[in-house]
């Protein structure tokens, strides 16, 4: 049953890049699967590879400089992805998968009409003649809310506003009723106002369609209602997973937590500074022997900055690699049990 | 309306760039050494000497002069040569301007046409051998002047293998007669225009090749033949767009050393010589001509970029 319903398999992900300074170990060993009609999420701050993971799902990484270590695994629907070629490759990318990027001004084609960019996709993954492909990219912009699609569909995408541009994004993406979507940051250029509609269009296309989301971002708070479950991504590492209720609600992985408390929330004391996490994510040209997040943990003991920790495995598959609770024998509620004395620190700063 | 606006604005500054380019060239050429005349006044009688200076004003005073040149240029009216009697800068590039056209149009053909083919080239094939070739051989063609390839050309191409004429040019049916006589010439001169053509397009094209668009094309999974074709290239163009008037411009002026190399009658060489022989009347005439067909270009590519790039639209046009 678990088999069969594994849409995407990724297996001990490791991509690295060659630049001047050395090797930056952007991946370093991501393993999770999507199943049939799930939404993942895959949180993280800037820079912890959670882009490079999305691309290398698509098989979008330029090599050189990028490079897939060995052992590295991406399985779609069984098939061995890193090693599509050609017309395998052209048919996954956009017609199996397809992705939606940050920055839909940049990702945007702006020599080109809108529609066009949508037909060249339809084109390439049907029999349609190019009058079918038009009619229907007129129907994709109206089934994106996009007023006016008829008219719309002429104009270059500096004419549409952020929103909208996002909008023509998952027509595109959706043209060709891909299995998996994969979201990187759909709504970080945008509004707050706007990135929830985005998020539900997704959704409802999504459902429409019974496609598998993996929805990447850096604001933990966007995707507890969409993400059936939520991976937290640090220096190139899965280090919590589990139920979106679960990691949201018991967050076990300081780093969770920490994401958790940066979110900005309505019922904030007013006045009070909003949380952030302080230093910064470490070097991955030289990755530290230890856990990661070591330097910057409020709860770092000797051995964290020593030895990697395992994996511990809580109720509901639910995992965290931290030192915490590979160390106790309950380990229940840790990071909590010291919280309000590290609010208080944080009070001062 | 806003377009008027526009377009009136832009003539009133093109016209005060020429303004200020013949008054800067004006007071350049009074302020050299000498005169036209000087060189031919020891050997005439002092009478003589006296009635030319008064027929070409240049025994008048600096300002009164300037006045003067400056009303001609008005009506177009740039004075008779002072060496050679009874021509006008009109009728000088009547005569020379289509031998430096002609010239300069099959340097550029060639040249923009070979430059992009080989910047396309590199772009595509970066990092292989194709692409080191490409670099080494156009720094090799920007560095080496091409005064240097004409007289190698000649050497070889007339004067040991006796293919072409060593120098000369077509003297009737000027536009497409003769061509034994153009082909060192245009060969000469098209090699700066490969050499820059093929940077230009190869730094543009890898340039939009790094932009996200072309991540998302490729994520649509179109061939990376159609990615270039459909994507690369009209986004690459837009900054070949924008050089190409200047090129051009810069084609049917003509090239001194290339003409006076294989001694050809065009404007390039007449320039320098009027230049040398203080024929200040051509120079002053052809300075601001030359110039005007600069500025013009200028603002024709202005409207071009607007038609490459969408995202460039004169305020309150047409949407």
């Amino acid at each position: 049953m678990e088999q069969t319903s594994d849409l995407l398999s990724v297996q001990n992900l490791r991509v690295s890049y060659r630049t001047y300074a050395g090797e930056v170990q952007a991946v370093r060993g991501v393993s999770f699967t999507v199943r049939k009609g799930e939404t993942i999420a895959l949180v993280g701050e800037s820079g912890c590879g959670k882009s490079v993971t999305a691309k290398s799902i698509m098989h979008l990484i330029k090599t050189p400089p990028g490079e897939f270590k060995e052992g590295s695994q991406i399985l779609f629907n069984g098939e061995d992805v890193l090693g599509f070629e050609g017309r395998r490759l052209t048919q996954y990318r956009g017609g199996d998968c397809a992705i939606v990027f940050q920055d839909a001004l940049a990702a945007l084609n702006p020599t080109m009409r809108v529609g066009q960019q949508i037909v060249e996709n339809i084109l390439h993954h049907s029999n349609l003649s190019k009058k079918e492909a038009k009619a229907q990219a007129v129907e994709l912009l109206r089934m994106v809310g996009i007023p006016q699609p008829e008219r719309r569909v002429r104009q270059y995408p500096h004419e549409f506003s952020g929103g909208m541009r996002q909008r023509v994004m998952i027509a595109i993406a959706f043209a060709c009723k891909p299995r998996l979507l994969i979201a990187d940051e759909p709504t970080t250029a945008l509004d707050v106002t706007i990135q929830a509609q985005i998020l539900n269009l997704i959704h409802s296309l999504q459902k429409q369609n019974g496609s598998s989301v993996i929805l990447i971002t850096h604001d933990l708070g966007v995707v507890a209602d969409l993400a059936d479950r939520i991976l937290v991504m640090y220096a190139g590492q899965i280090v919590e997973r589990g139920q979106s209720e679960d990691v949201f609600h018991h967050p076990r992985h300081p780093y969770t937590v920490a994401l958790l408390k940066a979110v900005p929330r309505l019922d904030q004391e007013s006045g009070k500074r909003l949380y952030s996490i302080q230093g910064t994510p470490p070097d991955l040209i030289h990755p530290p022997e230890g856990c990661p997040f070591a330097s910057r943990c409020p709860y770092c003991m000797e051995i964290c900055t020593r030895e990697k920790p395992d994996v511990t495995q809580f109720e509901n598959a639910h995992e965290a690699q931290c030192w915490l609770y590979a160390l106790r024998e309950t380990p229940e509620d840790a990071p909590f049990a010291r919280r309000e004395s590290a609010e208080e620190g944080e009070a001062h700063v | 309306m806003s377009f008027l606006r526009y377009a009136l604005k832009k003539l009133a500054v093109m016209l005060l760039t020429l303004y200020l380019i013949a008054t800067a060239t004006f007071f350049l050429l009074a302020a050299t050494p000498g005169d036209a005349l000087s060189a031919r006044v020891e050997r005439l009688p002092e009478t003589v000497t006296q009635r030319l200076y008064e027929k070409y004003g240049l025994n008048k005073p600096i300002m009164e002069r300037y006045i003067t040149t400056m009303k001609g240029l008005l009506h177009g009216d740039f004075g008779e040569s002072i060496i050679y009697q009874g021509e006008t800068v009109q009728s000088i590039i009547r005569q020379k301007g289509p031998v430096s056209a002609r010239l300069g149009l099959q340097q550029m053909l060639l040249g923009v046409t070979i430059g992009l083919l080989l910047g396309l080239l590199a772009a595509v094939k970066k990092g292989s051998l194709w692409d080191y070739l490409v670099v080494v051989f156009s720094i090799l063609l920007i560095s080496v002047p091409n005064l240097v390839f004409a007289l190698l050309l000649q050497q070889v191409f007339a004067g040991q293998l006796r293919l072409f004429p060593v120098i000369g040019w077509p003297k009737e049916n000027i536009w497409l007669g003769g061509w034994e006589y153009t082909v060192l010439p245009t060969l000469a001169g098209c090699f700066g225009y490969i050499a820059s053509y093929a940077r230009l397009l190869k730094a543009s094209m890898l340039d939009v090749m790094n932009q996200e668009y072309i991540l998302t094309a490729e994520s649509k999974g179109l061939t990376h033949r159609e990615v270039i074709l459909h994507h690369v290239l009209r986004n690459a163009f837009i900054p070949i767009v924008t050089y190409l008037p200047m090129s051009l411009a810069m084609c049917i002026t003509g090239s001194f050393f290339i003409e006076s190399v294989f001694s050809i009658p065009g404007l390039g060489l007449y320039y320098v010589n009027a230049v040398a022989a203080q024929d200040v009347t051509i120079v002053m005439g052809e300075t601001v001509i030359i110039s005007a067909i600069y500025i013009f270009v200028i603002f024709i590519t202005d409207i071009l970029y607007s038609i490459v790039d969408p995202r460039i639209r004169i305020k309150g046009g047409k949407r």
